[in-house]
């Protein structure tokens, strides 16, 4: 386990899972929730490799997935830039709340709630935090 | 491209400048050897100053210290290789991507003008001795054309032997590092008798009385042998190629 | 990740000394631009083959071919090669072992050697004789890395190397990697520290390939390649782990 910053990002990566992934996925949350805002540009695969101490390929490879997304985008001679499409990082949003929701009932699930009881826990659990 | 064993001439010189370079500092590194080298100078003009007088000795016999000469002249060429293994740049030296003739090759003639240095010192020294006894003692006719007589005999015996001894100092460096190693007290023997063999050739040849110097004729066979010796260390150099190509151990 | 072609081929290498067997018929293939470590316990057989690799020593059977050709002086122009327990001439002064390199070594680039000693904080008039062993390393891997060449191998890096170094190192060997096509060989103990570095991976032992395969890919199977290293070679008696 190791920790890095990166500008507003902070990456975990976990030496035990492929790192690419690791890489991949945080920057999908980070494009996500805003950390990185719209048409900004990213870090060059160099910089990024020897902020994480990481292979450069394995930074190339988590960055041709992000292009293949249409997260970010290459401009010739200028480098890459996250997506300008609001709708595209929305569609992100969305996915990665789906995927954490999946997460969750599965969890839920397996602990044997029934659907009333994650219902009313959700709704305790909203209000908690609106106080909190 | 084949023919000039990987390298250019302007990688050759550097390598040779290299190689004669750094035995040079180690010479001066250790900053006892001139040290030592001014001691034993002294020592020499002290012995000269006392004994010089006694019966039969002559401040020319100094020049039989060249007998020392042969030895010093393997050891040159010796140590040049050796310190690949000793300092720990073996691995940088054999890996170089150059032809193994043109790497030995570097190092021999390095050794050369080492050696070269080396005798000249010598024989400067010497001069500089032999003239002081003579000048002390009072027998100066003559000492000086019996000096340069006997030092041009040393140096013509030289000419033939010292390229022998330098690349019998290759090879045996060689040979230590090979899977041939168990033949290193063999070539101890050669370098003895091989480096006595100066001390022969004087017998032979040298008159036993200094005044006989000058008028003295070098005989046939000595011209003669210098191109055996040379093609003799000719072939040492091509043998310890064939070891260093194909034979060390690592 | 798209590997094409291989750029050293191992085919049933076997090395003797004595009755002992340094390689037992190891065979891996190294892909061509990858970062590949070379892991395993003391006496394993990784310094052999990079000095085959390198033409130091030839195999007893089988064969080694570097891009296709076959190990020996000629092959080096392509290779910079760091050997093993290496030391550097006494005698010379940063400056002159960067000469040394400029003048010797084919694919040597000048700027970036001089840029690498600075990042290690090597003055060029600072003299080998009086170094530390830090120092010295780092020096030496310099002449390596400054090396536009196919081929880097480094054995053993890495070794008694003092921490700060040892980051040091790591960083300028990103850098290298993400500045040039090179296929890059590297034998390590210190797995802890570096092996975000590496693409590929072989483990050896007792002159056989245990295991080898892609980084990301053994992690998905198994673990890190500390974690890996540690299933594979546990028995072997307390090596310095970090």
């Amino acid at each position: 386990m190791n920790e890095f910053r990166f500008g507003p990002i902070r990456f975990v990566l976990d030496y035990s899972q492929p790192l690419y992934e690791q890489v991949l996925e945080q920057f999908r949350h980070s494009i996500a929730k805003g950390e990185i805002a719209l048409g900004e540009k990213m870090p060059s695969v160099r910089e990024l490799a020897q902020a994480l101490k990481i292979n450069p390929n394995t930074v190339l490879r988590a960055y041709q997935e992000l292009e293949r997304d249409a997260l970010t985008e290459t401009r010739r001679g200028q480098g890459t830039f996250i997506t300008r499409d609001a709708n595209r990082v929305a569609e992100v949003r969305r996915k990665l709340a789906e995927r954490a929701a999946a997460e969750f009932l599965h969890k839920m699930k397996s602990l044997g709630l029934t659907k009333e009881e994650i219902l009313r826990l959700l709704q305790e659990r909203g209000e908690d935090d609106h106080d909190g | 491209m084949k023919g000039d064993g990987g390298m250019n001439e302007s990688a050759f010189r550097y390598l040779l400048w290299h190689e004669f370079r750094l035995e040079l500092r180690k010479f001066f590194q250790k900053k006892r050897t001139p040290l030592y080298g001014g001691i034993v100078l002294l020592l020499i003009a002290a012995a000269l100053t006392v004994w010089g007088k006694s019966a039969g000795f002559r401040s020319v016999y100094v020049l039989y210290l060249a007998y020392m000469l042969p030895y010093l002249t393997f050891v040159i060429s010796f140590r040049m290789l050796l310190r690949e293994w000793k300092g720990g740049t073996i691995g940088w030296w054999i890996t170089l991507p150059y032809s193994r003739s043109r790497l030995l090759f570097a190092k021999f003639a390095a050794a050369c003008l080492h050696t070269l240095l080396v005798y000249v010192l010598f024989f400067a020294a010497v001069t500089l001795l032999v003239l002081y006894g003579a000048a002390i003692h009072g027998d100066e006719t003559g000492t000086l054309r019996e000096m340069l007589a006997g030092e041009a005999f040393f140096s013509i015996a030289l000419v033939g032997l010292a390229p022998l001894m330098l690349t019998l100092g290759l090879l045996m460096a060689a040979v230590a590092h090979s899977r041939w190693a168990l033949a290193t007290p063999l070539l101890w023997i050669v370098f003895g008798l091989t480096g006595n063999s100066l001390t022969w050739i004087t017998g032979e040849v040298l008159p036993d009385q200094p005044d006989a110097w000058a008028n003295a004729v070098l005989p046939g066979w000595l011209w003669a042998s210098i191109p055996f010796a040379w093609a003799a260390a000719g072939l040492l150099l091509l043998g310890t190629i064939r070891i260093v190509s194909r034979h060390l151990k690592f | 990740m798209t590997m094409t072609a291989d750029a050293i081929i191992f085919d049933r290498l076997t090395k003797y000394y004595g009755r002992r067997r340094a390689l037992d018929e190891f065979s891996v293939a190294i892909p061509e631009g990858s970062v590949t470590a070379i892991l395993g316990p003391n006496g394993a057989g990784k310094s052999t083959l990079m000095r085959m690799i390198a033409g130091m020593t030839v195999p007893d059977k089988g064969t080694l071919t570097v891009f296709g050709r076959r190990p020996g002086w000629e092959l080096n122009r392509m290779i910079a090669y760091l050997p093993d327990r290496a030391r550097w001439y006494g005698g010379h002064t940063v400056a002159e072992a960067l000469e040394w390199g400029e003048r010797l070594l084919p694919g040597f680039n000048r700027e970036r050697a001089r840029q690498l000693a600075n990042d290690f904080r090597l003055d060029p008039d600072m003299e080998v004789e009086g170094m530390s062993k830090g120092q010295e390393a780092r020096l030496m891997l310099a002449l390596c890395l400054a090396r536009d060449v196919p081929l880097l191998v480094l054995d053993e890096p890495f070794s008694g190397i003092d921490l700060i170094s040892r980051e040091q190192i790591v960083l300028s060997l990103i850098d290298t990697f993400g500045e040039r096509k090179q296929t890059v060989l590297i034998s390590t103990h210190e797995i802890a520290e570096t092996e975000s570095l590496f693409d590929y991976a072989v483990f050896i032992r007792d002159g056989q390939a245990v295991l080898c395969g892609e980084a990301e890919e053994l992690r998905t199977k198994r673990g890190s390649l500390r974690d890996v290293y540690r299933q594979l070679f546990a028995d072997e008696g307390g090596r310095r782990h970090e």
